[in-house]
């Protein structure tokens, strides 16, 4: 780690700091907002989010190695922490920092990609079964039953072993498309109660068609769910990309993610216990970080919710 | 005039808000006192602090966010409830004071039996075994006018009318004969015709077992009916105190006029203000800021500078019987020219 | 009630026979058609015969579907070309082991988990409130993998205080079967349990904790202390037991929870489970395996949600006995 890179890092860090207290900045007149902040793990957990975010995206500046780089394959192999590699090297002489760092950005990544997949199906066919019920309703929540009745896990296991090699967008998609399904429940029950409400009414009688209700008027109401949804939703993708990857069924060494660099140092880790620990460390951060905010934002955006 | 068995003297209750808008203080300094035998009804809108009062005697306030301020004292035959010890406070509460709540369905616990839970003050308070106690419970609710007993001692909360599972929650509230029960809105919750079912059961009661009374209420005709004094509130505090008779003939303060006003009449003429229905205008202020001076001045048709400037304390309105029968916390009492209304 | 027992159960069957439908199509759409023996050098032909005409391979596809179901039915699964032999014999081996680490991690789950988040509730917002509801956080967003690793490290090699792997001990206990190897089958638990119960036992706080603290501020709770009643009963009988049940939902909602998290566990601690068996499965390219954990796991996530259901409706009387 160089000069450069301490600046970096203390950069990240500071940008962090300044988005978060913009945040604030600008919701301290909403009451949504207030609620939001009132949670004492609400600000470090946003905190923690913004820095993470900021370091991958500013990776390059912040590593001071490559991370494929194997730098000395016969002497600095499972270094310990030094000035030199803030937290050591890994089996293969790798620089456990660098590849910390742009780990983030494919761990980082996945999460956010295929919650977005996730949740947005989620979304859809919540609205849909709740505001068209009839037939379309027990329909879609039968199948949201079999969704769930296989785990995630396995599911994924599944696909890796009858496809074998995963293109990573597959891989992001596939993540997306096991998940969907209690944001769906979420989402009917949500849309299930507005659908009553007059500004429904209010729509169909200007000749509003009834995908243009559901998608224009319905689901905009039905944010909080979805909101609180995606945050927690991050966090279980992370946890399952982390651990796909870990049995090396996930992201394919020598590219980063947090859980295979886990997998990488793990047979090591009675004599270079660095390289299995800090990736898990930094998932189980960024993890509780996502439930923290995702705690307060169901707190903050439920309306019924009278403070406890 | 014998010993009060409950007097309440300045209490107290505040509240901490969350939101940063400083402290509701709920009940801030009322005092009254009740008999033994007797029934007391305690009247006012919704905010007057009522409720709280009530919780207050026994209590039941959560103590993070409300908190009865020192300087409060309520004393039941001679003991001050706010020192006792939490084992010597729970050895009055269901066996020497009881209370019934407004929400029969939400104040019984859905998953034991009626019998279960009216079985359980009498095991805990009178070492009953459980089968003496069944045998009471079913004695409870025969006496409180439920048929079947024997069959619904075994019944939960669900399986019951409104107006049963309020009979339940009386007959939880007896089964140690208490010798006063407070009963929080006990009608507000159910049919008008059963209503009168529960207030006549809670008067039938009440004769047969001797016990005091505290009906907390905001509907004048419930009051009417069943009580021997009433005690009306407003902004947390106590504004007018009179025997129901005296009250109802000769309503001092100007909030109790109007109350009184505002009840439709069948009797009335057609023609009477436009047709319309009189109301108190305005709204109950906010327990975080109760206005200054009198606080119902902003409210108060006859109200001038002093009760702007000066809170007037509760004075002797007179009007025959011993001092204190009828007090009134009004400035009209020593000015009662001042009693024409503004225009 | 029985009536509605049976709807139920109809209904879980239904989702079964769904997942199978699912896995079928799955496999096919991936392999062009189930059981195509790619790994033929390893198997011998009369083996490949037999899977010819039990699962109608050259036969077309409604064909090959109802022989499927009718093979699953009679609890054939396939066959592992890694392992030669049946898929179902290679899963009846594993699953009392994957089987005995849910469970007790399971129990681990819940006991500390429940005490915790009742504790939590009633000191609310008190120091151990705080401390404990942030280390429940934390160790409730840590990949179970990671944390089995930490364990292992430090409680196994450094501190010898447990094995380091593996549910027993190879030499001596081969076989469970004398008290001392019981022992020792339960030391070589310990560790895997903790990994798996810990992490759960986390979330279950916090289920909990914000479950009790819904139900303490109900009316009933206040009538309870109003017929003074001692606080402890009125927290420990009339609280809890209205708080137990969003609890029995949690049951249902753990078995996937612990089922997935016995795959990375087994995997580290090298227990010879299902999870462990069907990602060496993947490894060797034997993917009936794995498409034979996946069915077998649904179906238990399955029935876990049918006994939750069940427990629910006899905790609940509003459900149990109708109303008026």
């Amino acid at each position: 780690m160089n000069l450069w890179n301490w600046l970096a890092l203390g950069g990240a860090a500071v940008m962090a700091l300044t988005i978060v207290a913009e945040i604030r900045r600008h919701t301290r007149t909403s009451v949504a907002g207030r609620r939001f902040f009132r949670h004492p793990t609400a600000t470090p957990g946003l905190f923690v989010l913004a820095f993470f975010v900021t370091v991958a995206l500013a990776a390059p500046l912040v590593a001071p190695y490559r991370p494929y780089q194997q730098i000395d394959i016969d002497r600095l192999a499972d270094h310990a922490p030094s000035t030199r590699f803030l937290l050591g090297t890994d089996p293969y002489s790798r620089d456990v920092w660098s590849r910390l760092v742009y780990g983030a950005r494919i761990s980082l990544g996945i999460g956010a990609l295929a919650m977005v997949v996730a949740v947005t199906i989620g979304a859809a066919v919540g609205a849909v079964a709740g505001y068209l019920r009839r037939w379309v309703d027990p329909a879609l929540m039968r199948l949201v039953d079999i969704g769930l009745a296989m785990p995630r896990m396995f599911a994924m296991l599944v696909v890796v072993a009858l496809w074998e090699h995963l293109a990573v967008p597959v891989f992001v998609l596939l993540i997306g498309l096991t998940g969907w399904f209690a944001t769906s429940r979420l989402v009917r029950a949500e849309v299930l109660s507005l659908r009553e409400r007059e500004f429904v009414s209010a729509a169909r009688a200007l000749g509003a068609g009834t995908g243009r209700v559901i998608f224009r008027h319905v689901l905009p109401n039905a944010a909080a769910p979805i909101i609180v949804s995606a945050a927690l939703g991050i966090g279980n993708v992370m946890l399952l990309e982390a651990g796909l990857s870990f049995l090396g069924l996930g992201v394919p060494s020598p590219v980063p993610s947090w859980g295979n660099m886990i997998a990488d140092g793990w047979h090591k880790m009675a004599v270079a216990w660095w390289s299995s620990t800090f990736p898990g460390l930094a998932i189980s951060l960024v993890v509780m970080a996502l439930n923290a905010v995702g705690d307060a934002l169901r707190d903050a955006l439920d309306p019924r919710r009278e403070a406890a | 005039m014998t010993e009060p068995l409950l007097r309440v003297r300045d209490l107290q209750t505040y509240f901490v808000t969350e939101h940063g808008s400083g402290t509701a203080r709920a009940v801030d300094g009322v005092s009254f006192e009740v008999q033994p035998g007797e029934t007391l009804g305690i009247v006012g809108e919704s905010g007057c602090g009522k409720t709280v009062t009530s919780l207050s005697i026994l209590r039941l306030i959560p103590e993070p966010p409300g908190h009865i301020r020192p300087g409060s004292f309520i004393e039941f035959e001679g003991r001050n409830l706010l020192t006792l010890k939490p084992r010597e406070l729970r050895a009055i509460r269901g066996n020497q004071i009881a209370m019934i709540f407004q929400e029969p369905m939400t104040s019984l616990n859905p998953v034991f039996t009626v019998g279960d839970q009216i079985a359980e003050a009498a095991i805990v308070h009178q070492r009953l075994s459980r089968r003496a106690a069944r045998t009471r419970a079913i004695e409870m609710l025969r006496l409180v006018g439920i048929p079947d007993p024997e069959e619904r001692v075994d019944h939960y909360p669900h399986q019951m009318s409104g107006g049963m599972r309020q009979r339940v929650m009386i007959a939880m509230a007896l089964v140690c004969h208490p010798k006063l029960l407070i009963a929080d809105e006990p009608t507000t919750a159910l049919d008008v015709t059963i209503q009168a079912q529960i207030l006549e059961l809670l008067d039938r009661l009440q004769a047969e077992l001797g016990m005091a009374v505290m009906l907390i209420t905001h509907d004048l005709g419930v009051v009417a009916g069943s009580a021997d004094r009433v005690v009306v509130m407003y902004a947390g505090q106590v504004v007018e105190q009179a025997p129901t008779p005296a009250l109802f003939a000769r309503p001092l303060h100007p909030y109790t006029e109007g109350l009184l006003a505002s009840v439709p009449r069948l009797d009335a003429p057609p023609a009477r203000e436009h047709g319309r229905l009189h109301g108190i205008p305005g709204q109950v202020p906010a327990a975080t800021a109760w206005p200054d001076g009198c606080r119902f001045h902003p409210r108060c048709p006859y109200a001038w500078d002093r009760c702007r400037a000066e809170a007037p304390p509760l004075l002797d309105a007179g009007g025959g019987g011993d001092p204190g029968t009828h007090t009134v916390r009004c400035w009209l009492l020593t000015d009662p020219r001042r009693r024409t209304p503004h225009s | 009630m029985a009536a509605w027992l049976v709807r139920r159960l109809a209904a879980s069957i239904a989702i079964v026979w769904a997942v199978a439908t699912l896995t079928f199509f799955v496999i096919h759409l991936a392999r062009g058609s189930p059981f195509l023996p790619e790994q033929s050098q390893h198997t011998d032909l009369a083996t490949l015969d037999r899977l010819r005409r039990e699962w109608g391979l050259d036969r077309p596809l409604p064909e090959q579907y109802v022989l499927y179901l009718r093979n699953l039915v009679r609890g054939d699964l396939g066959e592992s070309f890694g392992l030669r032999r049946p898929v179902a014999d290679a899963l009846a081996d594993a699953i009392p082991h994957t089987f005995t680490l849910a469970f007790a991690a399971l129990l681990i789950d819940f006991a500390v988990g429940l005490a915790l988040g009742i504790y939590q509730a009633v000191r609310e917002r008190g120091v151990g409130d705080i401390v404990l509801g942030n280390a429940a956080l934390f160790v409730n967003s840590m990949p179970t993998f990671w944390l089995g690793l930490v364990l292992l490290l430090v409680f196994a090699q450094r501190l010898h205080w447990f094995p380091v792997g593996g549910p027993s001990d190879p030499v001596l206990c081969p076989r469970v079967d004398s008290l001392p190897c019981l022992l020792d089958f339960a030391w070589h638990l310990t560790l895997p349990a903790l990994t798996l119960g810990l992490v759960g036992a986390a979330g279950t706080a916090r289920y909990q904790r914000a479950a009790m603290l819904e139900v303490i501020r109900q009316d009933y709770v206040r009538t309870a202390r109003a017929k003074g009643l001692r606080e402890r009963r009125v927290l420990l009988v009339h609280a809890l037991r209205n708080a137990l049940l969003p609890f029995i939902t949690l049951v249902g909602l753990t078995f996937p929870f612990l089922l997935t998290g016995a795959v990375l566990v087994e995997w580290v601690y090298a227990w010879p489970g299902m999870g462990r068996l069907a990602v060496t499965a993947i490894l060797q390219r034997d993917y009936y395996v794995v498409t034979g954990a996946a069915l077998v796991t649904s179906a238990m996530v399955v029935l876990g949600n049918l006994i939750a259901d069940v427990l629910y409706a006899v905790a609940d009387p509003r459900i149990r006995v109708r109303g008026a």
